[in-house]
């Protein structure tokens, strides 16, 4: 009788260590990269190219690069850069990107409206053991505001901003932007279709 | 009778806590190399080991032997291996411990030593090709497995016993 | 965070020592708890003696809710220890050919090295049987078993996401299903003729 006791204290605790699993409060592990991965990747800088890196290369038409789309396909086909592909977030890890994705010679920049989806893309790919991967820093509203519609500098401002600007003077006029060479006038309109439209991110966090 | 068999069981740990402590074993090895148990895996290393001594341009010709034997260091510096030496070691420490230590076959009273020899060999080898076939034996597959939570460890598990209660009938005079 | 070898928290020149500590413990707990004996084992076959069933189930529950209290207080990413990959049809069939072999043999792999340790000499027997196996699988591989060892793969999934249930509901069944199945053997037991060994 003492041991049918002991044994069912022994039954009674497994059973409730057992029960705590359905009682805890659901936890969002991350299935991606580690939490320590994580941050080192966030830290680390070099998964960014800028804008003006981004159109020096287009300007210089160099081959080695690839820019990726991560929005959605009505707005790559209302505006993208030149040249990029299209992959939405949804399809990122199909047969037909992982093409696009796992060719280690290129360099794959993404890039979104924000640098939110570029971002997700990007760690997805590291997850995936793409090599080569970037993101655009701030995405196209930042190539709107820095390329196509680029802010004259404020004289207290470093030459290198003098220098950048006009750099981004040429550029917007390469692709098309509003800005005109001795134009010192901020234009503040955006094209209409670089909105941010809220999109549930398939295969995201 | 009755007491012998008493102060038999009284030497053997209590299976409960023995697999407690095996539970808490599992889960170290877990968290320190993300591996579980295993055991037939040595065996495989010393079999590659062997054959790629005998004759390495056969073991480099098979599909089966090739990507262990193909590698710098030799197949027998493998975790498993090392695994198996602690086993060895440690159950040789527990068969002191409780007094165990003796050569001896043993078999139930209805068949001679050489029948159990026999039965022996061919259940090792029975085991031998199973355990390639299944990905790992009762240690690696189905009680890591299980450990893990994975389909796999649990269908090895319902391989593994389920096929020896449906085959138990057969062998009965063997082993009561 | 755990595994700690595989995230180079501590260092892989470590990892043959583990392997040889975590040999000891399991060695030493298989032959404490009786695996060296065959006709014990045997018993969780014929009813008389289920310290297979005990030790095991046991085990396999311990290790099953630790690991999963460790993930979740993330002392362990399960997503990177080895789950065993699922080969439907070698699994099984694998499995059965084991089961035949345990039953003709009496041990198992890890117990038959536990046994032979204590001067069992059936069981000596038993591991020179494994390594004629597998050397016998290793040169027929190519004819006899290759297609079907590759064959059915489908991943490395997990048991509750086969079943479709959450981990948590399947670790309380599995539990629960120890219990009961501990409570039915220990009358089993009562009811089946001791048997001397």
């Amino acid at each position: 009788m003492k041991m049918n006791l002991r044994y069912t204290l022994l039954s009674i605790i497994l059973l409730a260590l057992a029960f705590g699993f359905t009682v805890l409060p659901e936890k969002n592990l991350s299935k991606d990269l580690t939490a320590e991965a994580m941050l080192l990747a966030v830290l680390d800088d070099s998964r960014y190219v800028s804008t003006d890196q981004i159109a020096s290369l287009l300007i210089n038409r160099d081959p080695s690069v690839l820019l990726i789309d991560v929005r959605d396909t009505a707005q790559y086909n209302a505006f993208s850069l030149p040249g990029a592909i299209n992959i939405p977030m949804d399809s990122l890890l199909n047969s037909l990107s992982d093409l696009y994705l796992s060719q280690g010679i290129k360099t794959k920049v993404f890039y979104s409206n924000g640098s939110i989806y570029a971002s997700q893309a990007w760690l997805l790919s590291k997850r995936k053991g793409y090599k080569n991967v970037f993101i655009m820093r701030g995405g196209l509203n930042q190539w709107v505001e820095t390329i196509l519609q680029p802010t004259e500098p404020k004289p207290s401002e470093p030459t290198s901003a003098f220098t950048a600007y006009q750099f981004r003077l040429g550029a917007s006029q390469y692709f098309g932007g509003s800005a005109k060479v001795g134009n010192s006038t901020n234009i503040t309109k955006k094209p209409p279709v670089i909105r941010k439209k809220k999109k549930r991110v398939a295969g995201g966090c | 009778m009755e007491n012998t068999i008493e102060d038999k069981q009284r030497k053997y740990m209590n299976p409960y806590l023995a697999g407690f402590l095996l539970g808490l074993t599992i889960i170290f090895a877990f968290y320190f190399t993300g591996r579980g148990l295993g055991a037939s895996g040595a065996v495989k290393s010393a079999v590659v080991a062997t054959v790629d001594a005998v004759a390495h341009d056969h073991a480099m010709d098979s599909d089966y032997y090739a990507p262990y034997a193909s590698k710098e260091e030799s197949p027998l510096r493998a975790w498993l291996v090392f695994e198996v030496l602690g086993v060895m070691i440690g159950a040789l420490i527990s068969g002191i411990l409780a007094g165990r230590l003796k050569l001896k076959i043993e078999h139930s009273p209805k068949i001679t030593s050489k029948t159990r020899l026999l039965m022996a060999t061919l259940g090792g080898i029975l085991f031998g090709v199973g355990s390639q076939l299944g990905r790992g034996c009762t240690s690696g597959a189905a009680l890591s497995g299980m450990a893990t939570l994975s389909t796999a460890g649990f269908l090895s598990m319902i391989g593994i016993f389920g096929t020896g209660y449906v085959f138990a009938y057969f062998f009965r005079k063997f082993w009561i | 965070m755990g595994p700690l070898i595989p995230n180079e928290i501590i260092d892989i020149n470590w990892n043959f020592l583990i392997a040889l500590i975590v040999g000891i413990g399991f060695g030493f707990i298989l032959e404490s708890a009786g695996f060296s004996s065959s006709r014990k084992l045997a018993g969780v076959f014929y009813g008389y003696d289920f310290v297979v069933l005990r030790v095991f189930f046991t085990a396999a529950v311990t290790a099953a809710i630790g690991l999963y209290y460790f993930s979740y207080f993330e002392w362990i990413d399960l997503s990177m220890i080895y789950i065993n990959p699922l080969y439907l049809k070698s699994n099984l069939i694998g499995g059965a050919i084991m089961g035949l072999g345990f039953i003709i043999g009496g041990f198992c792999p890890g117990t038959g090295v536990c046994a032979a340790m204590i001067g069992k000499i059936d069981a000596m027997v038993f591991l020179g049987g494994i390594f004629i196996g597998i050397f016998i699988f290793g040169e027929t591989y190519e004819f006899l078993w290759q297609e079907i060892h590759m064959d059915t793969f489908m991943g490395t999934p997990l048991v509750f996401d086969s079943l479709g249930i959450s981990s948590a509901l399947f670790i309380l069944g599995l539990t629960a299903a120890a219990l009961i199945a501990f409570f039915i053997t220990a009358k089993i037991v009562k009811k089946v003729k001791p048997v001397d060994y």
